[in-house]
Order: C-alpha cells, then sequence, then structure tokens
C-alpha cells in the first residue's frame, strides 16, 4: 500500500507573528515589525519581534555556534518538535533541513584588511557560524533524531525543497518521521548590501508584488519547521494531524544564475508534476502561494505561469508581501502559514498590490474562506523551481 | 578578578553553565561536561584573558595515560616522570590522580589554576 505522509506539527518566527492568531490580527491591522538599516539609503526590512533563542533552547553551551538564521531554525524546530508530541529516540526519524549562507560578514568578524581577518572575539570555531549545517546537528542533539537527514541548499526554494524531500524519504520509506525546515535572516549590513548590489531590494521601500509599479523585494528574516510523519505511524500515536503533503516536484532552468527563465517552462513543469503526483486537476487547487518576490522579472513569469497552469479564476497570495522575504526559509514559512490560513479559513489580500500586472485572480482583499488545497512554490536563484501541494486533513 | 575567578568565569560562559556550579574541585569533564570542542574554546580565551600562549595539550592533559604507558614501558616512576612533563603540578597532585585515573577523568578546575599561575608573567 502506498505511503501518505502527514503534518502533525509546525513553528515558525516572522515579521507578522509567531503563532496564528497573532499574524492573523496583524495582517488584519496591517500591523508589520518593520524597521530599516542604512546603506547608501535606508533599506527597509522586516524583523522578528524581542526573539532570543534561550527561551526555546535553554542553557546550550552549542548555541554559540548558530548564527542568526540558524538561531531561527532551531527554534523554529523545538517549537515545531514540541507541538507535535513526538516522542524522541523513534527508530526511523530524520532531519531535512535548509539553510543558507551567513551573510553578516560585518556582524561576524571584527575587521578583515589587506586579506587578513582579525582575531578578536571570534571564538575557536567561528567556522561552524558559516557552515549551514551546523543548525541541523544541534537540533539532532536536542530532538534525539539519528536517521536520514541532509541540509538542502537551492537558494529561495530551499526549505520548500527540503520539505519535499522530507516527503519523499517518509513516502519511500526511509523515514516515518521528518522534521524539516528552515530560518535564515539576511538582516544585516552584509545580507542587505548583498542584495541592494543585486538589484533585488525595492528602492522604494514598498513591497507590492505582481504590481506595475514594483520594483524588488523586502527582506525579512525568519524560521519554520514542521513535522511530516507517515499516516499509519501518526494514526497510531493519535497525533493531531493539520494537513497532508500530495505532490512535489523540482526543476532546473539551465540559464542564469539570477533570473528565471523568461518562457517558465521548466517551472511550469515541477508545478505540473506536483499537481500530477497530487494526482488532482489545475482547478481542483484552491489557493496558489506564489513565490510572489516583487521583483520585474519573477512576477512578470509567474504571473504567466499561474494563468497557463492554473487559469483566469485561480486565486493566488504572496505572503512575503507580508513577511518579507526570508530568503532560504521562506518556503517553510509559507506552507506552515498555509496549513494555519486553511485552518482558520483565513485568505490574506497581497499587501501592496493595486496595479495588478495580470487578469489572474490576486486576492486583494482579506477574506475569510473555506479552503482545502494549495499549491506553493518557490524559485531561487541559479533557476532552481520547486513546488509542493498540501491538503487540509479531514478524514 | 583572581586567577580561579576568571577561569570560572570563562568556562561558564564556554559551556553556558552558571558560575555557581563551577568549584576548585568540580571535575572539568567527569562532572562540568566539557568536550574536546570546549577545551579549544577556553584554550583561546584563557590566551587572552592572562597574556600568553596557552598550550592545550598541557593544561588538559591530553598525554596523561600515555606518559604513563611510556614510564611502565621504560620502567620508569610514573609520578616523577609526570611531574616533569607536567611541571606545574605538585607530586602530591600527581599521586591523587593516580589514585583517581580508574574512576574517569581527572582534571579540576584547581589544576587550571596551577598551570596559569606557573606560567603566567
Amino acid at each position: 500500500m502506498k505511503r501518505r505522509v502527514v503534518i502533525t506539527g509546525t513553528g515558525y518566527f516572522s515579521a507578522i507573528g509567531n503563532n496564528i492568531s497573532d499574524v492573523i490580527d496583524n495582517i488584519k491591522n496591517d500591523n508589520i515589525n518593520e524597521s530599516s538599516i542604512s546603506l547608501e539609503r535606508d533599506v527597509k526590512v522586516r524583523v522578528v519581534d524581542a526573539f532570543n533563542v534561550k527561551d526555546f533552547t535553554g542553557r546550550d553551551k552549542k548555541v554559540k555556534y548558530l548564527n542568526r538564521g540558524a538561531q531561527f531554525g532551531v527554534a523554529a524546530a523545538l517549537k515545531a518538535f514540541v507541538n507535535s508530541g513526538i516522542d524522541k529516540n523513534i527508530e526511523k526519524a530524520g532531519l531535512i533541513t535548509s539553510f543558507g549562507p551567513n551573510l553578516d560578514i560585518g556582524g561576524e568578524i571584527n575587521s578583515v584588511s589587506n586579506g587578513t581577518i582579525s582575531k578578536k572575539d571570534l571564538n575557536a570555531l567561528w567556522l561552524l557560524r558559516f557552515l549551514p549545517n551546523t543548525a541541523t546537528s544541534v537540533i539532532a542533539s536536542r530532538t534525539g533524531f539519528h536517521g536520514e537527514n541532509s541540509t538542502v541548499s537551492t537558494a529561495c526554494a530551499s526549505s520548500l525543497n527540503a520539505i519535499g524531500e522530507a516527503f519523499r524519504k517518509i513516502k519511500d520509506g526511509y523515514l516515518d518521521v521528518a522534521l524539516t525546515g528552515g530560518g535564515d535572516s539576511r538582516v544585516s549590513y552584509g545580507g542587505l548590501l548583498a542584495y541592494e548590489m543585486a538589484g533585488a531590494l525595492s528602492k522604494s521601500n514598498i513591497h507590492r508584488p505582481f504590481d506595475h509599479e514594483r520594483d524588488g523585494f523586502i527582506s525579512g528574516e525568519g524560521g519554520a519547521f514542521l513535522m511530516l510523519e507517515e499516516l499509519s505511524h501518526a494514526q497510531k500515536r493519535s497525533a493531531n494531524i493539520f494537513a497532508e503533503v500530495k505532490g512535489f516536484s523540482l526543476s532546473l532552468d539551465n540559464t542564469s544564475l539570477t533570473a528565471p527563465d523568461p518562457t517558465g517552462i521548466y517551472a511550469e513543469r515541477s508545478m505540473r508534476n506536483a499537481l500530477s503526483e497530487a494526482n488532482i486537476t489545475p482547478s481542483s487547487v484552491d489557493l496558489i502561494s506564489s513565490h510572489g518576490t516583487g521583483t520585474n522579472l519573477n512576477d512578470d513569469v509567474e504571473a504567466d505561469l499561474i494563468k497557463r497552469v492554473y487559469g483566469e479564476q485561480s486565486k493566488a497570495i504572496s505572503i512575503k508581501s507580508w513577511s518579507g522575504h526570508l530568503s532560504t526559509a521562506c518556503g517553510a514559512l509559507e506552507t506552515s502559514l498555509s496549513i494555519d490560513f486553511m485552518r482558520s479559513s483565513f485568505i490574506p489580500k497581497i499587501r501592496g498590490l493595486k496595479n495588478p500586472i495580470s487578469d489572474i485572480n490576486f486576492n486583494l482583499k482579506n477574506t475569510d474562506e473555506s479552503i482545502e488545497t494549495v499549491a506553493l512554490q518557490n524559485f531561487g536563484f541559479g533557476g532552481q523551481n520547486c513546488a509542493l501541494i498540501i491538503k487540509k486533513w479531514n478524514e | 578578578m583572581n586567577v580561579l575567578e576568571e577561569i570560572k568565569e570563562i568556562i561558564s560562559e564556554v559551556l553556558d553553565i552558571e558560575k555557581g556550579e563551577i568549584a576548585e574541585e568540580s571535575y572539568l569533564i567527569r562532572e562540568l561536561d566539557a568536550e574536546s570542542v570546549d577545551f579549544l574554546e577556553m584554550a583561546l580565551s584563557f590566551s587572552e584573558v592572562f597574556g600568553f600562549e596557552v598550550q592545550d595539550d598541557f593544561i588538559f592533559l591530553r598525554n596523561f595515560q600515555e606518559y604513563m604507558a611510556e614510564a611502565e614501558e621504560n620502567g620508569l616512576n610514573i609520578n616523577s616522570l609526570l611531574c616533569k612533563k607536567y611541571e606545574f603540578l605538585s607530586s602530591y597532585r600527581v599521586d591523587e590522580m593516580l589514585s583517581d585515573i580508574k574512576s574517569g577523568n581527572i582534571i579540576k578546575i584547581k589544576d587550571l589554576v596551577s598551570y596559569i599561575n606557573f606560567y603566567k608573567k
């Protein structure tokens, strides 16, 4: 019999809140935790309020080796772990995480001159703050998981990619349980300078995905983890089941190192393959959680894609228009929030969208509406496309 | 701050434990759960705070058992060989360690203090 994969726990941190009631309140009241960092201009950023990783880990000597993004990941993983009620020491329990590069060069290293790095304030093992898999090891030490694992790195597709890999590991019988997700923060001088020089940040400091006036995104930070579990394993322990993962697919553009393929044909392939694995038609998808970065290139290609695959009537949102862009962690946050939106029968509007570039059904007002099936998609630098289909648990 | 207090401060930071949990007689590994990665951090901080390069092999007695074996192989007095290798330890303390070694790792906080006091300029 085919193994089915369900979601039995989530935990997240974002600039619009760390639980669903705060998130919905903040969306309804248009309340986002925004501040700014000064490059050559003031750059708006969306930050997580009053976050202290030790509130979640307690005292732990390993925490000093976690950069800020990794801290969000570890805290989110521990929240999802507790939320799921899973026991430690399950034999086939694994960790499929996603973490990106630490770009907070200036915050990590006291000074660099003529190629020499000042050792002042560096830990002996400062390299751990730059290795993407450090957080995975810390999560393992806290959850007691010993099974298959990996730290996925496919740019902004990373954490959706990780969830999909975890789904497959369970579906194919390599794992019974997988904790999956990521954490990231580019809210630092180095992170923002990188995006600014790449021309990705909004010059007007307004994030308005799919709008004619759009000019880039606002950087966010945070993390999200989900507990994925084989259905009968979850049922045996009477777990609280939130949703089912139905389909997943990946593809590569093989064109630019940053821009998406203008035709979107490979991204389209990943979306269609995910639908076919889910064994559903495009019309049975109630909501599309778009990548929705608000960059000129992404939104043009993506609006076309949504229209081609799902048609004009399909409803689309951009969670990034609220949370800011969480880079590698965006997919895990968007999946976790989509689950909570399904459970709360709430669909957020696309913030800032006034003059849509396409006649597809972008959600322009916050609505209370029942949703059963969500399609998520993320497209990363390097032409890495990822699509995931989830369905609310009603059985 | 005296040497013991400075050491406690550094160890509490590296191991992320309360300073009050650390005493002169505490075993660094057996009781405080320090491991080799922590020794790297401690040696780096000791060097910075006390102003000389702390050799982590020596301060953490990494070769203690090898020296014991070496003395045995060559028919030498174990205590005097260890005292020669670890000049900062008294002969009395080495005897104490030798009688204790079967129960686990022997380094105590007071041994780190001895090392720092011995080599500090």
